[in-house]
Parts: structure tokens; sequence; C-alpha cells
């Protein structure tokens, strides 16, 4: 229906023999993108208007085509020549298509959103860069008088700034061919191919070479992947899906945007990309940033007329170090973008090849981010029809995150507002992430323009009402429970309610309430009569039996603060902390006593005191008066320096913990509680008082007994017990365990103690018909400080959590999560966890600098010269309220400056199958630079004899899927096999006591490893001639070696000519020969199943 | 707490129970923390206190 007999205007005299130019910079590098992962439709740019009034779509039609012949660009295909190198080939014309798409039998209300989705989904279809067109154009009818016109095309072949000139042109186009008359349009200058080829010239002249080199200068060292606070981990393989999220900025934020920039001989790109910076810098803690800022590439005059693919990325650096200002910042950003603006014609993919940072599929090389300020969006005119733009945004990203700012066209009083678009990859940030990153930039911003001499350090992430309601959050739960006396006399009241009640079980020996409370009673008086007093320590040094649960009730009943100590422990060390803590008296074994004695303080040895029955309920069980801040009890701490601390934990906080427990679980006389836990870990406590305070029967485990699940299982059918902690380790043992379905009087399972892994988890919830509470609390407060019930993995139906949430405060305890300079942080950003409330200990006994170190003045407390417990526990809080614990502070390690948190490893670690524990640890081996990961594999075997022989297939298994769904950096360089983790005194895993790593590989210099077969020797005879060196190590790193995209393109090339079936992609997972080879063997074989769990 | 910046400068506090700690010097102290005069890199002041705090309990409990 279109007449296309008339020639196109302009030359287009490319009438040579081959009529094809390399690809451009830029082309090239879209290009090798495209190649890597066909099909992805991230550059595919689109544009759409809407059209209201008589619409001539064959004048439309017409002149669509009109434009694809004057601009060869538009008919331009690439193919790879011989060496790998695309080449861009102008195609003859051939009619575009303009489908025409009616909607006006649709609801007349539903008719702008199905435009909307089909022109997303049209422009996520992906174009065939090898075959064209590169161009699609399409036409929804919304009425008879309205339409919608959608111009997608490849970045290969056009921009931002194309889009533009290719509606100026339909504007005089349809004009002309509406009115009947010529059109007139000058005829283009050159062609983008001829373009292309100037390029390559102009960058081999000595100006090109001056910028490249300032180039690599300016980014010498500049990090090379910013890390922010994700939603969820970085994919080892980025992908392209993305969203927007839009904030407006007033009109009268905009004008003072300009107003201030003016103020500040700076721009108001200049301004708004230094608080953005500013964000960036703060959310990651980074203070030297590499930010991508797209930049015309139209210098020329003679280019502006041009459609085609002109526009480069400039990565400007940006320095936040140091204690500066704002308006230090933007005179640096001015700098830093005044340098590189005269420089903008070097092509990044040039100045990326200079600087060869370390190819990553998991992100992009220099930068991850981008902010764009754009020209204030206008509509063409196009002739008898009103035309605005038709808002659509599809559903794919290039970059982690992209701050674009939109200024609207010009009001009528001469201003307007601006929007601002967040373009980002929805694998790292779900959508209200972004909306907060939103609401931050937008209150960065509003500081920064009401005082630009603010200090960087004192702007706040948070508006004033984002951090009441932070501060609120962790302090919102209920308020602690009343002061109504210490806990032993809550159970020396229950023992009135119930003294002929079981008490305590343990083998075959029972204690009535009443018995308990008398020998409490006797014991507790023959203290009083021997040292003990109020706040002093008295040590216990028993293993589990009835003794013990007496003489922890005794202890607090006389008055004095509770030391437990393990029997286990050697004897030297257990005086020396005997006389540390100096307590007045000691409760121990016959067996114990004369070695305890060497402390020089009274001994009873418990197991031989001549209990008399009788004298309770006339006497009191408790002689001594304790006072909510005395102290309850004293539990030794082992610190990341291995000395113990002694933490004093007082009475306030220990009836607050036994009284806050039970009203989250509420048991009752039925219940059956399982004391199991080391007396040296806290947790002990409540398994020890809990249930006597509330006439529920305590059962104690055998000593020893807490390590054989084989027992546990026993002990918890035979005593039917209701209640159970474990140490996630311990718990996950258990879960092994075949007689577990006879645990059937479980009711619930409280772990805490270290990260509960997710695997754990959802196996308890699977294997046990009891309720799974996890929670967290260092020694230094009473207990545990937050908790929540674990639900079952399918709730909510979104993906599954990455991590066991350690829940939301109990009551009375303050949770915040800070950052270095005790500012609450924002919901998603990782800070540190600072305590406070009435769970807070005392202090480190004997240790007062320590203690004036760690507790530190509470700035946010309404009660005066209140303090704060800093964990040194890395968290963040999630949207809904709950918090994550992400590893401790001194765990994480920085791997080639990149900030790698081992607990994310050792989690996708432990959701292999096969692996029923892991621990990954940083080290750093003799003589080696850099540190280490080591992960540390427990697999599932039913006996310990069958592991060793499958130990060299299952690191083999759990390295691939380790390189499947993590970055390169964070895949541990060794992998050693365990029967079990070495554990603690606690049942914590002991990293100090875990094998140091098999010798490494003797280094590359000494000695070639040489092919070993005939796919690594293909290899790496192909290794050799595209790297253009010598003799290959089958271990070396291809990238390492001086390889680049377009080397591992040749690459397959040239093992597919012989015969070796690789992607592209392949070589980025499998960077040695050796790798590389066994993947070709393993995917030449489909035999063989493949791991796809 | 601040252990970013090692040139920081402390000031010893004190509260009404006579719990020790430190605070940054350049900032006010939160409510019922007052300084006892000693201001230095955070070292110096967590080893006055050290020396200064030999009564770990609070002030109410040592009558």
């Amino acid at each position: 229906m279109t007449d296309l007999t008339a020639t196109a205007p302009g030359p287009t005299g490319t009438a040579d023999a081959d009529p094809s130019h390399p690809a451009s910079f830029a082309q090239r590098r879209l290009w090798f993108l495209d190649q890597l992962d066909s099909g992805n439709a991230a550059y595919n740019l689109m544009a759409a208007l809407r059209l209201r009034g008589p619409l001539d779509t064959e004048a439309l039609h017409w002149s669509l085509n009109r434009i694809v012949d004057r601009h060869e660009v538009l008919r331009t295909v690439f193919r790879a020549d011989g060496e790998g190198e695309p080449r861009q080939r102008v195609t003859p014309h051939r009619p575009l298509d303009l489908p025409v798409t009616d909607l006006t039998g649709q609801p007349r209300e539903e008719r702008d959103e199905r435009a909307r989705t089909l022109i997303e989904t049209e422009t996520e279809r992906a174009f065939d860069l090898a075959t064209g067109p590169l161009i699609r154009t399409r036409v929804v009818r919304l009425d008879q008088r309205e339409h919608v016109l959608a111009v997608i095309c490849h970045h290969t072949v056009c921009d931002g700034w194309s889009m533009d000139r290719l509606f100026a042109e339909l504007s005089e186009l349809y004009a002309a061919r509406t009115a009947g008359r010529d059109p007139a349009l000058e005829p283009l200058p050159l062609q983008f191919g001829e373009y292309a080829a100037r390029q390559r010239g102009e960058l081999a002249g000595a100006e090109a070479r001056a910028a490249l080199a300032h180039w690599r200068t300016r980014l010498q060292g500049a990090p090379t992947l910013l890390e922010l606070p994700t939603s969820f981990p970085r994919p080892a393989v980025q992908g392209f899906d993305g969203a927007t999220h839009t904030v407006p900025l007033s009109p009268g934020t905009w004008q003072e945007v300009r107003a201030a920039a003016a103020r500040h001989k700076a721009t108001p790109f200049m301004l708004l990309l230094s608080v953005f910076a500013l964000q960036l810098s703060r959310l990651s803690g980074a203070d030297d940033l590499v930010i991508g800022s797209p930049s015309a590439g139209r210098g020329r005059p003679e280019l502006a007329p041009l459609i085609g693919m002109f526009v480069n990325t400039l990565p400007l650096r940006i320095d936040l170090s140091g204690e500066v200002t704002f308006e230090e910042l933007l005179r640096r950003v001015r700098r830093s973008a005044l340098d590189a603006f005269p420089r903008q014609d070097v092509p990044l993919e040039r100045i990326v090849t200079e600087l060869g940072p370390e190819r990553a599929r998991s992100h992009d090389p220099l930068f991850q981010t981008m902010f764009a300020l754009q020209q204030p969006l206008s509509a063409p005119e196009l002739a008898g029809l009103a035309t605005d733009i038709f808002p659509a945004s599809p559903r794919t990203t290039f970059t982690d995150l992209w701050l674009e700012i939109r200024p609207h066209a010009a009001g009528s009083d001469g201003t307007g507002g601006a929007d601002c678009c967040f373009r980002y990859r929805t694998e790292l940030f779900d959508a209200e992430t972004v909306g907060r990153l939103a609401r931050q930039y937008q209150h960065l911003l509003r500081t920064a323009l009401d005082a630009p001499g603010t200090r960087l350090s004192r702007f706040s992430l948070t508006g004033e009402q984002e951090t009441a309601r932070l501060l609120r959050q962790g302090n919102r739960s209920a308020q602690a429970h009343p002061w109504d006396g210490p806990v032993h006399e809550a159970v020396d009241r229950q023992a009135r309610r119930t003294p002929g009640a079981t008490a305590v079980v343990f083998a075959d020996e029972r204690l009535s309430y009443a018995q308990l409370a008398g020998r409490t009673g006797q014991l507790a008086r023959h203290l009083a009569a021997h040292g003990a007093a109020a706040d002093t320590p008295v040590a216990v040094c028993l293993p589990r039996g009835t003794g013990l649960v007496t003489s922890v009730l005794a202890v607090m009943a006389s008055g004095s603060a509770y030391l437990p100590l393990s029997p286990e422990d050697p004897p030297a060390r257990l005086v020396r902390m005997l006389r540390a803590a100096g307590a007045a008296h000691i409760l121990t074994t016959r067996e114990l006593a004369p070695v305890l004695a060497d402390a020089g303080v009274p001994v009873t040895a418990v197991d031989t005191f001549p209990w008399e029955e009788g004298g309770w309920p006339d006497r009191p069980m408790a002689p001594g008066r304790v006072g909510p801040d005395h102290l309850a009890y004293v539990i030794h701490t082992s610190g990341s320096t291995g000395a113990p601390k002694a933490v004093g934990v007082p009475h306030r906080g220990l009836a607050n913990r036994i009284r806050g427990i039970q009203d989250t679980h509420g048991l009752d006389t039925t219940d059956r509680v399982l004391h199991k836990t080391p007396v040296t870990f806290d947790v002990s406590l409540w398994e020890l008082l809990w249930p006597l305070t509330v006439g529920a029967t305590l059962v104690v485990a055998a000593p020893g007994g807490h390590r054989d699940p084989t027992y546990l299982v026993e002990l918890i059918e035979r005593e039917r017990v209701t209640t159970v902690h474990f140490v996630p380790p311990l718990l996950a043992a258990f879960l092994e365990e075949p007689g577990l379905h006879r645990c059937a009087s479980l009711r619930r399972v409280l772990c805490s103690g270290q990260e509960l892994p997710r695997a754990t988890r959802d196996r308890c919830l699977e294997r046990l018909p009891a309720r799974l509470f996890n929670a967290y609390g260092p020694t230094e407060a009473s207990i545990e400080v937050t908790e929540e019930e674990c639900a079952p993995k399918a709730t909510g139906g979104g993906a599954p959590d990455p991590r066991v949430s350690i829940g939301r405060p109990i009551a009375g305890a303050e949770v915040y999560v800070l950052d270095a300079e005790l500012r609450p942080v924002p919901a998603g950003v990782p800070g540190e966890l600072y305590l406070g409330g009435v769970a807070l200990a005392r202090g480190y006994l004997g240790q007062p600098a320590l203690t004036a170190d760690r507790f530190v003045p509470h700035p946010f407390s309404r009660t005066p010269g209140a303090r704060l417990y800093r964990t040194g526990d890395l968290v963040r809080w999630r949207s809904d309220a709950a918090l994550d614990f992400l590893g401790r502070n001194d765990h994480q390690v920085k791997i080639r400056g990149i900030r790698v948190e081992p607990g994310e490893i050792e989690n996708v670690l432990r959701a292999h199958p096969d692996v029923r524990d892991a621990v990954v640890v940083a080290t750093r081996p003799d003589g080696a630079t850099g540190i280490q990961l080591t992960a540390y594999l427990v697999p599932y075997a039913t006996d310990g004899s069958r592991a060793a022989p499958d130990a060299d297939a299952l690191v083999a298994a759990v390295d691939d899927r380790l390189r499947a769904s993590l970055p390169g950096f964070m895949v541990p360089s060794r992998t050693v096999v365990l029967p079990r983790l070495p554990l603690n005194a606690s049942g914590k895993v002991d990293r100090a006591a875990l094998p140091a790593p098999a010798a490494p590989a003797p280094a590359p210099a000494t000695a070639r490893v040489a092919p070993a077969d005939h796919v690594e020797s293909t290899l790496a005879r192909i290794w050799s001639q595209v790297l253009d060196r010598p003799g290959t190590d089958v271990t070396e790193d291809f990238f390492a070696l001086g390889g680049d995209s377009l080397k591992s393109i040749q690459l397959v090339h040239r093992a597919r000519e012989a015969g070796l079936s690789l992607r592209v992609g392949d070589i980025f997972h499998h960077p040695t020969v050796r790798d590389l080879a066994a993947h070709v063997r393993r995917t030449a074989a489909p035999a063989e199943p493949r791991e796809d769990r | 707490m601040f252990e970013d910046d090692e040139d920081r400068r402390y000031t010893v506090v004190r509260n009404h129970e006579d719990q020790y700690s430190v605070w940054p010097a350049d900032r006010p102290a939160p409510t019922g923390w007052e300084s006892v005069g000693v201001t230095g890199p955070k070292s110096v002041c967590l080893s006055h206190i050290e020396t200064a705090w030999t009564d770990l309990r609070p002030l109410s409990l040592r009558s």
C-alpha cells in the first residue's frame, strides 16, 4: 500500500562492493553482550506517542519508511568476520511493517493499560542482530481518533537523542505527505557506518591517546564493585530483568536545585549527581565511587542530524573521603565532570579494555550504577494531531541501579518539576527497597539544599519521621515486666501451690516441689553461713543432676550470684576462673572438692550433702534478700581474643526473661522441659528455672547426653518431654536421627546460639510435629532479646526467604541497628546491633575499661544515664520489622577489596541436598598475599566410614553449585570435607579448632600443569593461539592471562571448529583449561544425570 | 562505636550510678552522663577508666 518507488533523499552513495563497515566500539560491546546472552531485550529502546485526532496511517507508514530509507543504520545488521570481529552491513531497503492493533472492541477504561502492556511486551521481544531489522514500529488504536505509535529500536542502531531525530523527521515527512508536498529534509552529511570507520582512525591519534591516558590515570585503583545493600544476594550471572520506580520533585524543589547549583557555579546535573553519590556512599560504606553517566557523543555539528548509537557512558569517579561538607563534595563532582566532558569521546569500551578490570558475569566492570539528567520531554508535532508522550516502562535494565532525572517541560509560569526515575535490577532489589531508596534520595537532596555546609557524615539517610519510626521499631515491644522479686522466689511460691508435684526428674530420681524447696533452703542457709553474700559469686561446678538444680536455686536464694563452671574443664583453668571471679564459696562434687580447694575458699560437696527432709515450708526457702540490681549470675564468655570474660547479669533482667518466655509459650503443669544445655551457656538458666516457676517438670539429661542424638530421642520419648532447646548444629544432627518419629511428645523446639540455617529450619518443620522458635541474645544481655516463631517455608508465596529471621525484640528489650556514628540505619541496610533496656548485663567483672568500651551512653533513652550494649553483630531490619542476623562484625572479610560475608556462602553450601552443615572461614595462608576462603562441609552420611570415598564427588558438586550461584570472588578456593564440625562446650561451631586446609597447589611459576587428555590439549592449543603465548598451564585463568570478551569469542569459534561445543558464557564460569575441559566432558555426556535441584 | 576514625577524641563520662563510659568529645553527652574532665584518644580514656572505676556495682548498691 506504500509507494516506495521514490528514491531516498540525501547521499546514500555507498555503492562499494562490500557495503560493510567495522562496528563502532559501543556497537561492538552491545554485539558481544548479545552473543553472550542472545535474546536479551535490555538494550531495546522504545519511544511511544499518543496521537489524538484523525490519523492518516498510510502517511505515517510512508514517513517511517522514508526514515529507514534515509538512515542506513536503520537497515544495518551485524555479522562476525573470520577473526570474530563484528562488522556492520547495510541491507537493501525492505519495507518496514506497521501493524495496527485495534483495541476499540475493549472496554474504554482498559484500553490504555492494554496498550501499555502490548508496547512493553513488544519492547521485550528480542531483535536478531544478524538478520535484522533492528527497528520495529506499531500502532495501537484506542479509538477512531486516538492512537499510540511505538517505535522500538535496538541500541546498536539508535540512542535517546536519535529517537528525537526520528520524530523530528517524522514530523516533517508526515506534514508533507498529508499536504501533498515534497518533504523539506536536508541531505545527511554522512552515514553512521562512515562515522564508525572514522572513529577508529581518530582513536589512533595523539589527542585520543592522551585522553585515554587521562582516563586510565583517573580510574587507576578505583573499586570495581559497589556493594549496595541489596534485597537479594547477587547471582553468579546477572540477568536483565528490571523495573522502574518514579517519584516527583516539586516545581519548588526543582527551582531550588537550579538556584543552588548556580550559586555554586555548578550545574543541576552536578548537584543531583553529588546527592546520588552521597547516597550510594552512605549505603555501601565506600568513599570512592564510580558512577556511569551517559553523554550524547555528538560533539560535532555534522553528527547532530544522524540516527545511530552515539551515546557514550562516562565512568565518573567521585571521591567522598575525609570529613568534608556537601559543598566540597559538589566542588569535587564539578571537577570530575569538567575533567570528563572534554574527553567524552573516548568510548567506554576502550577505557574498560585499557584498565583490564577483572571480568565477571555477576556484575559489570567499572561501575554498576548510573546517573543521568535528561532533557525535558516534549512530544513532536504531527500535522493535524495533538501529541504527547505515552508512558511505558519495559521490564528490563542493563545496570544495577540507574537514577534518571527528567525535568518536566516548563509550565505556563515558566517552571515545572521533575521526575526521579529509579530503574533497577529486580534480581537485586525489590520494589519496597527501591521505594525506600527514592525517599532517601529526596531526603538527602532536601538536606543538601537546606544546609549545604553540612558534613557528609552528618547527613542522615532517613528523614525525621523514619528515624523516629526506626527507633520505635526496636523499642515498641511490650514494656518490661514490673519487678516482682527474683526468679527463685517465684519457684518458692510455686512450691507452695503444688508441693507434691514432680519438680525434677533425673534418671531414676524424682524430686517433688516440696523436696526441692526444702533442700534449696537448707543449702542456701549453709551458704549464707559460709561466705555467701549479696552480689558475691558462688561457684557451682557440678555435672547435671538433681544436685545441680538444687545448687543453682540455693545460690540465688542465699543472695549471691550463681557462677556456673564446667566440671569437664581442666582443674587449673577452673581454679584460675574462681580466683578471677572472686568466688566466695564453691559447690561441687566430692571428687572435685580437693582440687578446687586450691582456690582458697570454702568448698561444699553437694553429692554427699546431708539433706534433711522437712523444715520447709515453715522456714522460707530464701534467707537472703536480693534486689533487682543484684547479680543473679556470672557467666564466662570467650571473646574473639580468647581470654574469658566474666559477664555479670542482674536479677531484673533474668526475671524479665523468665516472665517473657512464659508469656510466649504458656507452659503449664503438663509440660516437661529438658535441661541439656551446658551450664556455661546462659540458655541453661531458663531451662533450669522457667519450668519450676509454673509447676511444670524439669527433665535433666545425663551428663554428656546432650551430644548424643540417639540418647536424646530415647529420653524425650521416655520422659514425654514437651520442650527442648537446641543450638542449630545439634538440632541438625538430632533431626537426622532415625528414631526421630518417637519424639511425638515434643510441642516446641527453641533454637538460639548461632545462625539457624534455612535448611535446618525446613527440616525441623518437616520432620517434627513441634513448633519451632528462633531466638537471639548475647551473654551480655539476659539470655534472649529477640525471638520469632519459624513459619513453614510455603507461606506468603513469594521467593523463599534466604535467611531465618532472629525475630523481634522481646518485652523490655530495646534493639537498635546503628551505623558507626550511632545513627539508625534504614531497613535493609546492614548495621551493628545495639541493645538496651532491662536485659543489659552489669558489665565484665573486674574489667572496667572493657565494660566502658562495650556499654556506652544511650543516646535515645528517656531514662537519664541509661546504657547501650554494642554486640559486634551485624544485622538488618527487614521490611516486616523483624531482624536478619548477618554475621559477626569481625568475621567479615574483604577479598580483592570486595566485602564478603562468609555466612552468605554457608547458606548456599547448606542448600545443597548432600550437605548437612558448612562453615566458611577466611584465612591468610603462610606466604600468600591475599585472603583465602576455605569451606568446611559435613555431608549427610549414614555411617562415618562411608564419607571418605564420596568426598571428591561432593566437593566437585558443591563447587559447581557455588560457581552457578555466587560471584566468582565468593567461591572458596579450598573445600574440606569433615565427618563433623568441631563444637565448643556450648555446642556452637568452634572455628579455631577447624583443621588448616591442605597445602596449596604448587605455584604456577614453578611447574606448569600440562594438559591431561585430548580435550584439555585441544583447548590448551587454542588458548595459546588466542592469547598469543606459548604453553598454557591448564590451571591458569583465561582472563588473568589477558583474555577479554573478544578473545573469548575467538576461543569459542575455534573450539567449535575443533568439534568442541562451547558457549561464550562457559568461559566466564570455567575460566581455566581444566575447568572448561571438565565442563565440555560433562555436557558432552548427556546420559549422566545433572544435579538440578 | 565511632571506631572508623582513630583520630577521634573522646571524653570520659559517668552517670548517676557511677558507671563509666566514653563519648566523642565533640558531641554533647546523652542525658544523665557527665564528663569527668578526661579527654583524649579512646585508649587514653579507657585506661583512665581502668583505674578510676574500681567498683562496677551501681552506686545505689554500694552502701
